[in-house]
């Protein structure tokens, strides 16, 4: 039957008409296209299709008008025409029942949908009968509606069902959209439990990097106890060997014969020799370790130099070798650790001592630059060639031995000297020449003295602190009050504050909460002084990070330059 | 000559402390040992000694909390104090020996001439 069923598709655009042609001639239809409203008028009436199909939007005849002219053409108007609309505006139901048109298919079209409606219209008795005109007032215009009840009801029912479907569309869009939104949801909770877990994680590294730091610093004190121990350990039973040697040397257990006083020697040499080497190396691990913090005083380097020369004084005598030193008029007065800068000397020195042939000549120099002193030892001794030079500052090098009677090196003292001097900002280097001799040179970098700022309302005391540690060579500000002292604090950031607890105004607990209140004076350290016992609870709850050493008026001397220099010792 | 000059040396290694007992009777000196901080300070408490040796490291108190316990009795703060110590002697060391009125520092092992010197140096005045 389908086969005679001649449908007329009324469509601008070719793609779209090729389209619905074949879904239609697929399902056994006729159809033919024309390309608009006009063509498709003459195509209706030379060949009277069983339904015409039409687009709205064309050129030439819009779908509205070429139904209007099908449905006042009496031959014409029992032919159902179906409009392809988009439905999107409730004036295309009216301008639908005005063109009289018998059914909806909205665009773009479900071809299931179009084909059931298809074979509802060819199948529907459709008589056109003229009726009473009906006025409807949409949107502020009147339209009249001559079509009949049953078109009316047909094409309103089209349009309900096609609202009902696209409702159903829009709900199984909606379910999708919920679908997918519960999907996202997932996925976010997914992620903040990842999120969560990561964070966990991450906390539980940080735990655990703490936990490896407290016990690295943990195994650094072990290390650094494990040093002293060592050292104590060591020393202990060497001083029983070489008081045992010693007494009998010295005839304190019964005489001795020559050869029994020759191997007692040698032993009581070898047992000063191995003292040595346990001191050298406890040294160079300190250095290696990171453990030598410099106890930084004033230091007359002229009156060390000639210390030390005097120390040797006896030793080059001995093997006619002449000393000689070269310093400046102008004495200097140096921040720097005492020991450590007479170590660095003494181990030069007894190097040059031991590779100086008699009648050589070892001189020691000191001359102040900008920065810095430069100091050296030279010696008209044995020389090291130039492939050896690099290795003089490693451990265990000795170039070229030539020892001296009954004293014999480490094989350190060099290593030891270079981390002494680079602890002092300083440089070491050496120039030699073989069969001629050395010049060992190394510079101390001039630190400047530190500031000191005296807080104490008795101009008497603050007087005496200053008296006695200009000694030392600091530099000094006084405040009388705990507000100058904050202020001058702030200000000029002294090294460290000498704080009386007991003041006018803002007393010592208070200034010291100031103080730890500015970033720029929270770190400095505090020596407090009073005459009366200080509540160190107070202090406590104030946050001061290490204990504050105490000292009590009167002031004892020797305890206050004490803590002073070791408050003043910088990591 | 008058009375032997009476000598305490604190020292928890035995074996050390004999050999520096012989050395110093040898010069004449009663020598007497005591082996820990405790019997230590006890020792110095009840009879008071011309000069005091000490190690530093020992068992239950080194030789500083001795110091700590004595300087403050009047009679016996003024007692010359030798330090005998297996330690470094470094700066610090130094002026807190010095804090406490020490008069010198041996460290283990000591050289014996300069050790003797300075004992006898002490013991004279």
């Amino acid at each position: 039957m389908n086969k005679n069923t001649y449908i007329l598709i009324v469509e601008d655009s070719p793609t779209q008409a090729m389209l619905l042609k074949r879904l239609l001639t697929n399902h056994g239809y006729q159809a033919f296209i024309a390309k608009n409203g006009k063509e498709a008028l003459v195509s209706i009436r030379q060949n009277r299709p069983d339904l015409v199909i039409s687009d709205i939007v064309m050129p030439e005849m819009d779908g509205y008008e070429m139904c209007r002219t099908i449905k006042n053409d009496h031959s014409l108007r029992d032919i159902p025409v179906i409009l392809l609309t988009s439905l999107s505006d409730p004036e295309d139901v009216i301008r639908g029942l005005e063109a009289r048109a018998e059914a909806y298919v909205t665009k773009p079209y479900n071809e299931d949908t179009l084909l059931t409606k298809v074979k509802a219209i060819l199948e529907m008795d459709i008589r056109q009968e003229d009726d009473e005109k009906l006025e409807i007032h949409l949107k502020d215009k009147y339209y009249t509606i001559t079509s009949n009840r049953q078109q009316i009801m047909n094409l309103l029912f089209f349009t309900y069902e096609n609202a009902v479907q696209q409702n159903r569309e829009l709900i199984k869009v909606q379910n999708e959209l919920k679908k997918l939104n519960e999907q996202l949801e997932e996925k976010v909770e997914e992620r903040t439990a990842d999120l969560k877990a990561e964070i966990a994680e991450r906390k539980r590294v940080e735990q655990s990097l703490k936990e490896v730091n407290e016990r690295l610093k943990e195994l650094d004190r072990v290390k650094s106890d494990f040093l002293s121990t060592v050292s104590h350990e060591l020393r202990t039973p060497l001083a029983i060997i070489r008081e045992g040697v010693s007494l009998c040397l010295d005839g304190v257990a019964g005489e001795t014969t020559q050869p029994q006083q020759e191997l007692l020697t040698n032993a009581q040499d070898n047992v000063d020799r191995l003292t040595r080497l346990i001191n050298d190396l406890l040294d160079i691990s300190k250095i290696e370790a990171q453990k030598v913090s410099l106890w930084r005083k004033s230091l007359n380097l002229c009156d060390l130099v000639q210390r030390v020369k005097k120390s040797f004084e006896q030793q080059a005598e001995k093997m006619n070798v002449q000393l000689k030193t070269d310093l400046p008029d102008k004495s200097i007065v140096l921040f720097a650790d005492e020991d450590k800068v007479m170590q660095i000397f003494h181990n030069l020195l007894s190097n040059a001592v031991r590779y100086t042939e008699a009648g050589g000549e070892i001189s020691i120099r000191v001359e102040e630059k900008e920065e810095e002193v430069l100091c050296s030892v030279s010696d008209t001794g044995i020389g090291i060639t130039k492939e050896n030079l690099p290795k003089l500052f490693s451990k265990f090098e000795q170039i070229g031995r030539v020892e001296g009677p009954g004293y014999k090196g480490t094989g350190l003292g060099l290593a030891i000297v270079k981390g002494l001097v680079e602890k002092h900002g300083g440089t070491i280097g050496v120039e030699s020449e073989l069969g001629k001799g050395s010049n060992f040179w190394f510079t101390l970098e001039k630190v400047p003295f530190p500031k000191i700022l005296i807080v104490d309302d008795d101009e008497n005391v603050v007087q005496e602190v200053r008296t006695l540690l200009s000694e030392d060579g600091y530099g000094f500000w006084e405040a009388y009050n705990g507000i100058d002292a904050v202020t001058l604090a702030r200000k000029e950031h002294p090294d460290l504050i000498i704080l009386d607890m007991v003041l006018p105004g803002m007393n010592g607990y208070e200034v010291i909460g100031r103080l730890k209140q500015y970033e720029q004076t929270q770190a400095i350290p505090i020596l407090i002084i009073s005459a009366y016992s200080v509540d160190e609870k107070r202090l406590h709850q104030i946050d001061i990070p290490s204990a504050i050493p105490i000292q009590k008026k009167p002031i004892n001397h020797v305890e206050l330059r004490r803590n002073v220099t070791e408050l003043l010792i910088k990591e | 000559m008058g009375e032997r000059k009476k000598i305490l040396l604190v020292e928890d290694e035995l074996d050390f402390a004999k050999m520096v007992k012989i050395r110093l009777e040898s010069l004449g000196y009663e020598v007497s040992i005591a082996g820990d901080a405790y019997s230590g300070t006890q020792a110095i408490i009840k009879s008071t000694p011309d000069l005091i040796i000490l190690d530093l490291m020992m068992p239950a108190g080194g030789g500083f909390s001795i110091l700590e316990r004595i300087r403050s009795i009047p009679a016996k703060a003024t007692i010359p104090v030798v330090i005998l110590t297996g330690k470094t002697i470094d700066q610090a060391l130094k002026e807190q020996a010095e804090t406490y009125g020490v008069s010198a520092i041996f460290s283990k092992p000591y050289d014996s001439v300069q050790f003797v010197q300075k004992i006898k140096t002490l013991l004279m005045s």
